[in-house]
């Protein structure tokens, strides 16, 4: 008896996510690009929108949801998570470029159902801060329910990769061992040594390529990475709180030409406001954290209102298991912190992180040919009392508040009966700081 | 039964008696550690408890100078029931081993006059099993348990780095290696071994379990590569992205060698000569598909990741002790990846698990008594009224506890169901016609019999599970055409049971390797009125314990406490009577007792101690780590364990 | 050694002094007097909700009055009017624990005060380490909250909490008349996802702590009857112990004990041991008290929960029960207090209540639980918590729902002093939000 119950609780789950048409009725539709519809349809055919509009008829075999009275805003999009990787750091070197985080997906973190109970239908898998230059991140689709790694991945979104300013890596790499970057000075250095012996690699193999030269150049990933940097081909994410920090990136830069840069956590963003907006770098911050650590001491909630208003496409991001499941509630602190309307509030955590991504064609609004991901609330999701409702990622509902079984997980260990407990830390003073240092030998960190 | 030969399982057959030298080895083996000795600080007990079983592994081995000598190479194997290959009815006849091979099988064989006869009415034979990966024989390197500095940890040396293609098992094979002989008590008669190490350990070889040295087992060396998602420590590749770059760039680094090379052979004009890698050069067989990569890969998320390495470079993959294939079924099929099952299990759960749930409890209501006298003192008049107020509360709460928790009953389902999961995979390979064999990386010989019979209890045939044992590991390892069935002119490897193999009760009687017979002991059962009720022997007390070892502190002492159903031991050695070890909650099997420690000093060493009582004293072997296998045995002092 | 050593007193020095340059946090200074909020919707907490003014004399609430109400609301000497139409006044926000004060920047250690050497220090005092000038005072309190328990953290007692205001240029000024030792239960569980101790391990460390809590428990008992005797008998007690001294008010209840414990079986092991040790305890964190409800509740041992912005501890648990937990408490009986557990973001305290809230508590429970319940449990009940006659001016004046972001905190008062809307934060806001000079120089 208790087997099949056990089974049947399997079946809601694969039923949970196995339809990819839907129509969801009557709900208000908060469209990020288009303004706010009342009392309007919106059917997901395929895993795509196919359609928005007042009294959609549901095409035959189409689930229809019932929306009345729920506000239905685009998936959320987390432009700075760990979520859903076995590795954070690979801390061995000030440049790892050649790792990727897409090697160790593991869809089996129940971290990411819990992120779909907040709405969150992407988030950016990055590299930790260990490394001047971390390894290359991964967009992720919240497909909770698959087992397979490969099905987490967002097909089709750009290559993305680490970089990280400031105390960490100078903490990681010239306190802890001795090798530059001990100072903000060499941090400058390491990464200009990066992308000209990039820069070498590919010319390297440019020469050899067209047969002006015989030998083939010893293979590398790491310059190869470089080089696909300089190329164009990866969007860099760069881990930064201080405005001397955040100028000298950008200047390096454009000494290479490199312009795809978005700043991580960027906490004194609000001080070079205008020079990121000149330079077209965006900004992905936290709602309000601070004080952590001695780079982000001078730092303001206001932040992102400052680098919104100064014209900064600006994300707010998570980096973090717990804040990852009620970035609403996140985006929503940017009214008490700079009354931002709730479009520019909500556009934070949607089309803005998109941009960021290189995947606001594909998701971030409510559009018609957009991916399906919706997360339905039952109040506005600006509000406190908002609770996640479904959360469809490509037309299936990888959340459903009403099918929610206590124990979701994927992946049970055969050796244990009760999962053990685990004291959390996202309180209490963020220890390091953010959640980019996991993984990074502890020996090497300073207790703080 | 009739039984004319008399060869222990335990013991080699000295063929070739190269061990004439071994008193003058141990002497002058002996001076050096006792040189050594008056340098060492002697307080220190675990260094020298290392250093000792250091040079232990270069002493001859001790146990067998008795042995008699080989009268003849030729056996009969009569009136059996003979199972030649996995799916054949058992036959009923008689099978002639000549020169390590088989040389006739069936009803009418010709018995040579010199033939030893062994009358194997109603036994059953089967032909030897193969492992298809292990560490069997196979001693782990020096360096593998430190933990070297380098000064750029991004780039350290390959070897450092635990990237050592180059290497190859055949280097390591040490036929003293207790888990050769576990492996043939088994019915084990070859063994696919690959060096310990990390990310890229080495190569494999292909061996006979029976041999004097590497030369004689040998069948093939690298055979293999052999690889496994283990990091660097504190040095790149560290984390499992570090290990996929590597991995990746490994490869590619040899893909362009391979071409490098051989536009320099071509043509040397103008082309820089490759610079020599042993690392890379050694993945060049991987490169051209000559090597297949027998890649550990025991988790779903292990087995996606080294698949998705082979999609990314095209290499020939061997998903290897793999435990958790459930939902990666579809793309093993899909890829043609061949697959080698762990036999290791998770442990079903025990029955009388609410019983021992009981038990704690009492245990820690029994606390709240303690803490409840420990404040002011109390009466003795108090004492008893709390107590019988606790026995009054305690009822209530198991009243209480009876109610079911519907969480806990919800949790205990699921884990159910997940070893449920991992026992049925084979049965799952099974219906989707994915042959496997099985592997032995991270288990343990004897888990085989009930292991697999816990497969078949979950859907698995017989058949099929035979095939894993031999025609199948026979097949991947390309040696069908010398072993894996019983065949006229195959190897001689033979596995004699008492019963069908897959009965229950079924015991190996004898293990032919390359035609050389391993009778198993058969152990003696005490009688139960002598010891505990459940046929376990009474080994409480004090004893005193020698080691096979030639050293001057190669004594000392072991007490044996019984706590409940566990044991706790506690050992120390004769140069610091004060210093004891102790060991709990180890379970006693029969007569036999299983516990490992640790000694740490600066590097960490496992100790593994195997003993059989037999009512006033004890035999068995002590390991020590990588440095070896040792006999020990020991008498009983007195039946108190104190010191 | 020793020059490494030096160097890092200059550099701590150079730090500490960087800190206290800009120690101003505020541009203008906190006033004080008489105040009038006029034509205000005040939501007392303990009497209800409704239209009315409050006076405020000598840092105390001297009248609440509902509009047309015939109190006359005279003021000697003149009183700062303040028009509050379409606002509302709500009791100071009280976050039940916090490191506020006691930390400056996570990561520099010597700007750490709250976890000093020990594990039996019940003796070390929080109020002693209070930085009145701390950057994160003037941040939080403009967010609503008024008052918090900064609290030692480390080892088996790490010291004694103490209650503080958030205003006030010494400790003494900030104290809140609430001090008590805390005690870090025994915990069983792993301490993060980097513990790799062996569950075995784990036990043999809980034991460990078991054994020397009761050993500490036995003496401090023996203790107490020696001084009790010793004061009795009018003789001289033998030697100086701070750490017994610190206990002895937990002994003789008159002091209630801080069991900081989160796991549900340390739960149930917390509740025993305050049962057997006769202990007048407030149990905080709790995590997992959700599953342990009814047995708090029987205890009737209060709670302070929290974070409740958090995680669930296991895999298999409810997604949400974090946010749950406060109000199943609640719901069994359990008097509860919400706690950030914060140092520099106390400023989430509304937030952390109003997911609670949602998730099962209802406002007007979760209003309590940071206002008139941490009063209660701290032995405050008639003078922090609510608006009510004669209670200290602590209060808020806001544009709506303090849970809501939305919601602007326009006026905060602590101890009857108007502080001012101000804080490193804003002022940053104010300078940077249109930079001068911009691009150009």
């Amino acid at each position: 008896m208790k087997r099949l119950l056990f089974i049947l609780s399997f079946v809601i789950i694969c039923h949970v996510g196995y339809s990819q048409d839907i129509l969801v009725k009557n709900g208000t539709l908060i469209t990020i690009t288009d303004g706010v519809k009342e009392n309007t349809d919106i059917l997901i055919r395929n895993g795509k929108i196919s359609q928005i509009a007042k009294g959609i008829k549901a095409p035959s075999g189409v689930e229809v949801i019932d929306a009345e009275g729920m506000y239905i805003m685009p998936g959320i999009i987390d432009a700075h998570s760990h979520l859903g990787i076995d590795a954070v750091n690979e801390a061995t070197d000030p440049n790892t470029a050649h790792v990727w985080v897409g090697d160790a997906l593991n869809p089996y973190d129940v971290g990411i159902y819990r992120a779909l109970a907040g709405g969150v239908t992407t988030s950016h898998a990055m590299h930790g801060s260990a490394n001047a230059v971390g390894g290359q991140c991964e967009t992720i689709k919240h497909r909770w329910g698959v087992h397979d790694p490969e099905e987490l991945r967002m097909i089709g979104a750009p290559r993305t990769i680490k970089f990280a300013l400031g105390e960490n890596p100078m903490r990681v790499h010239g306190e802890g061992r001795g090798l530059t970057p001990r100072t903000r000075m060499g941090m400058e250095q390491v990464f200009r040594k990066s992308f000209a012996d990039g820069q070498a690699y590919m010319d390297a193999w440019n020469d050899y390529n067209s047969g002006k030269v015989k030998t083939p150049p010893a293979y590398d990933l790491k310059m190869q990475t470089m080089a696909d940097i300089l190329k164009g081909e990866i969007l860099i994410h760069c881990h930064s709180y201080r405005a001397d920090e955040i100028l000298m990136l950008m200047d390096v830069l454009s000494d290479y030409g490199v312009k795809n840069i978005t700043f991580q956590h960027v906490n004194e963003g609000f001080k070079v406001a205008p020079e990121l907006a000149a330079f077209g770098a965006h900004a992905s911050v936290f709602s309000d954290w601070w004080a952590y650590k001695f780079e982000v001491y001078y730092s303001t909630a206001y932040n992102a209102t400052i680098l919104a208003k100064n014209g900064v496409v600006t994300s707010i991001n998570s980096d973090s298991r717990e804040l990852i499941r009620h970035l609403y509630h996140e985006a929503a602190k940017t009214q008490k912190y700079g009354d931002l309307s709730d479009n520019e509030a909500l556009k934070m955590i949607t089309i803005n992180p998109a941009i960021q991504l290189g995947i606001d064609k594909e998701v971030g609004s409510l559009e018609k040919g957009k991916d399906g991901d919706l997360a339905i609330f039952n109040k506005h999701p600006l509000s406190i009392y908002a609770i996640p409702q479904k959360t469809i990622v490509d037309g299936h509902i990888r959340f459903d508040i009403d099918n929610d079984m206590d124990d979701i997980r994927l992946d049970v260990d055969p050796t244990e009966t009760i999962p053990a407990y685990i004291e959390t830390q996202s309180h209490g003073g963020h220890s390091c700081g953010d959640g980019c240092m996991q993984g990074v030998a502890e020996h090497l960190l300073h207790k703080h | 039964m009739q039984v004319t030969g008399n060869y222990s399982i335990g013991s080699t057959i000295d063929k070739h008696q190269i061990f004439k030298n071994r008193r003058i080895i141990a002497n002058i083996s002996l001076n050096w550690i006792l040189r050594i000795f008056t340098i060492m600080n002697r307080t220190i007990r675990a260094i020298s408890f290392i250093a000792l079983f250091c040079f232990l592994s270069f002493m001859g081995n001790s146990q067998n100078s008795d042995e008699p000598a080989v009268i003849t190479a030729k056996f009969v194997i009569q009136n059996v029931h003979i199972i030649a290959k996995p799916g054949t009815p058992a036959s009923f006849g008689s099978v002639l081993i000549e020169d390590g091979m088989i040389k006739q099988v069936g009803r009418a064989v010709t018995i040579p006059f010199d033939a030893e006869i062994i009358d194997g009415d109603s036994m059953y034979v089967y032909a030897g099993f193969i492992d298809a990966l292990s560490h069997t024989g196979v001693k782990k390197s020096d360096t593998d348990d430190d933990r070297p500095k380098v000064k750029n940890p991004g780039y350290p040396p390959n070897d450092v780095a635990g990237i050592t293609p180059e290497l190859s098992a055949f280097d390591f094979i040490s036929h003293k290696e207790k888990s050769i002989k576990d492996m043939r008590g088994q019915g084990f008669g070859i063994s696919h071994v690959v060096p310990h190490g990390r990310l890229f350990p080495g190569q494999g070889a292909i061996i006979l379990l029976d041999g004097n040295n590497a030369d004689e087992m040998t069948i093939k060396k690298n055979t293999s590569t052999y690889s496994q998602f283990k990091g660097a420590r504190g040095m790149y590749p560290q984390t499992i992205i570090g290990q996929m770059a590597k991995w990746r760039e490994m490869y590619r680094s040899a893909s362009y060698a391979k071409k490098h090379n051989s536009s320099f052979a071509t043509n040397p004009v103008g082309i820089k000569r490759p610079s020599y890698d042993k690392a890379i050069e050694a993945l060049i067989p991987v490169v051209d598909k000559k090597q297949k990569v027998y890649f550990k890969a025991s988790k779903a998320m292990e087995i996606s990741r080294a698949m998705a390495l082979q999609k990314d470079l095209g290499f020939s993959i061997v998903l290897s002790d793999v435990k958790q294939a459930t939902h990666a079924i579809k793309s093993i099929k899909a890829s043609k990846a061949d697959i080698l099952l762990s036999i290791s299990l998770p442990k079903e759960e025990k029955k009388d698990e609410d019983k021992k749930k009981e038990e704690k409890d009492k245990v820690s209501d029994s606390k709240v008594i303690e803490g409840s006298t420990i404040g002011a003192p109390l009466s003795a008049k108090e004492v008893e009224k709390k107590k019988k107020e606790h026995k009054a509360k305690s009822k209530k709460e198991k009243k209480k506890k009876k109610k079911k928790d519907p969480e806990k009953e919800r949790l205990e389902a699921r884990k159910k169901a997940a070893v449920a999961e991992y026992v049925s995979q084979a049965a799952m390979l099974e219906k989707n016609n994915i042959p496997f064999s099985f592997s032995f990386i991270d288990s343990k010989a004897k888990d085989l019999h009930p292991n697999i019979r816990r497969m078949i209890a979950a859907g698995l045939s017989e058949k099929t599970a035979l095939a894993a044992l031999t025609t199948e590991p026979a097949k991947l390892l390309g040696i069908s055409n010398i072993a894996g069935t019983i065949e006229k002119g195959k190897l001689a490897n033979i596995v004699m049971t008492d019963k069908p193999y897959f009965e229950e009760k079924s015991k190996i009687n004898y293990v032919f390797v390359e035609g050389t017979p391993f009778k198993t002991e058969v152990k003696k059962k005490k009688k139960k009125s002598e010891d505990g009720a459940d046929g376990s022997a009474d080994i409480v007390g004090k004893w005193t314990y020698e080691m096979n070892i030639p050293m001057p502190d190669n004594t000392g002492v072991i007490l044996i406490e019984k706590t409940d159903d566990t044991y706790k031991v506690s050992i120390a050695s004769v140069d610091d009577l004060t210093d004891f070890e102790e060991i709990e909650d180890i379970e006693l099997d029969g007569n036999n007792l299983v516990f490992d420690f640790d000694v740490t000093d600066g590097m960490t060493m496992n100790v593994e101690m195997d003993l059989n009582f037999d009512g006033e004293s004890f035999e068995g072997t002590v390991t020590a780590g990588q440095f070896g296998t040792f006999d020990m045995s020991g008498s009983r002092e007195s039946k108190t364990p104190k010191f | 050694m020793k020059y490494l050593y030096i160097n890092i007193i200059v550099l701590a020095g150079l730090l500490l002094g960087c800190t206290s340059s800009i120690h101003s946090q505020i541009t203008k200074k906190a006033s004080y007097g008489n105040f009038i909020i006029k034509n205000a919707t005040i939501v007392t907490v303990t009497k209800g909700t409704f239209e009315g003014s409050v006076t405020i004399q000598d840092g105390i609430i001297s009248g609440v009055s509902k509009s047309g109400s015939k109190d006359k609301t005279v003021m000697e000497g003149g009183a700062t009017i303040i028009d509050a139409k379409g606002m509302y006044v709500y009791p100071g926000m009280i976050d039940g624990g916090t490191h506020i004060g006691l930390g400056e920047i996570g990561a520099v250690s010597l700007t750490q005060d709250y976890n000093e050497l020990g594990d039996f220090i019940p003796h070390m005092q929080a109020l002693t380490a209070v930085n009145p000038s701390s950057v994160n005072i003037p941040v939080n309190r403009i967010a609503g909250v008024t008052t918090a328990l900064a609290c030692p953290d480390g080892g088996l007692f790490p010291g004694t909490a103490a209650l503080i205001h958030l205003h006030g240029y010494t400790p003494e000024q900030m104290f809140a008349g609430f001090k008590a030792p805390i005690l870090n239960f025994p915990a069983s569980g792993k301490r993060g996802r980097w513990d790799r101790r062996s569950e075995e391990d784990v036990k043999k460390d809980e034991e460990k702590a078991n054994k020397k809590l009761n050993d500490i428990w036995t003496k401090a008992k023996q203790y107490t009857k020696i001084d009790s005797l010793a004061t009795a008998k009018n003789k001289k007690k033998a030697g100086f112990n701070p750490q017994m001294d610190a206990l002895m008010p937990v002994i003789r209840n008159e002091m209630p004990l801080l069991i900081v414990v989160n796991k549900d079986s340390d739960i149930k092991a917390a509740i025993k041991w305050v049962e057997t040790q006769n202990v007048k305890a407030i149990f905080m964190g709790v995590a997992e008290g959700w599953r342990v409800a009814e047995e708090i509740a029987k205890a009737e041992i209060p709670v302070i929960v929290g974070p409740v912005l958090d995680n669930p501890r296991r895999a298999s648990d409810p997604y949400e029960i974090n946010y749950a937990n406060p109000g199943i408490l609640a719901k069994a009986g359990v008097q509860v207090a919400i706690r950030t557990n914060e140092t520099e973001n106390v400023r989430n305290l509304p937030y952390n209540a109003g997911f609670a809230a949602t998730y099962g508590m209802g406002i007007d429970e979760a209003l309590k639980a940071i206002t008139i319940n941490p009063a209660q449990i701290f032995g405050l009940g008639d003078k922090l918590g609510s608006i009510e006659k004669g209670k200290i001016a602590n209060l808020i004046i806001c544009t709506g729902d303090p849970f809501e972001t939305k919601t602007d905190v326009k006026h905060v008062f602590i101890n009857g002093w108007n502080i001012p809307m101000e804080s490193r934060q804003t002022l940053l806001y104010d300078e940077f939000l249109d930079r001068s000079p911009g691009m150009n120089k």
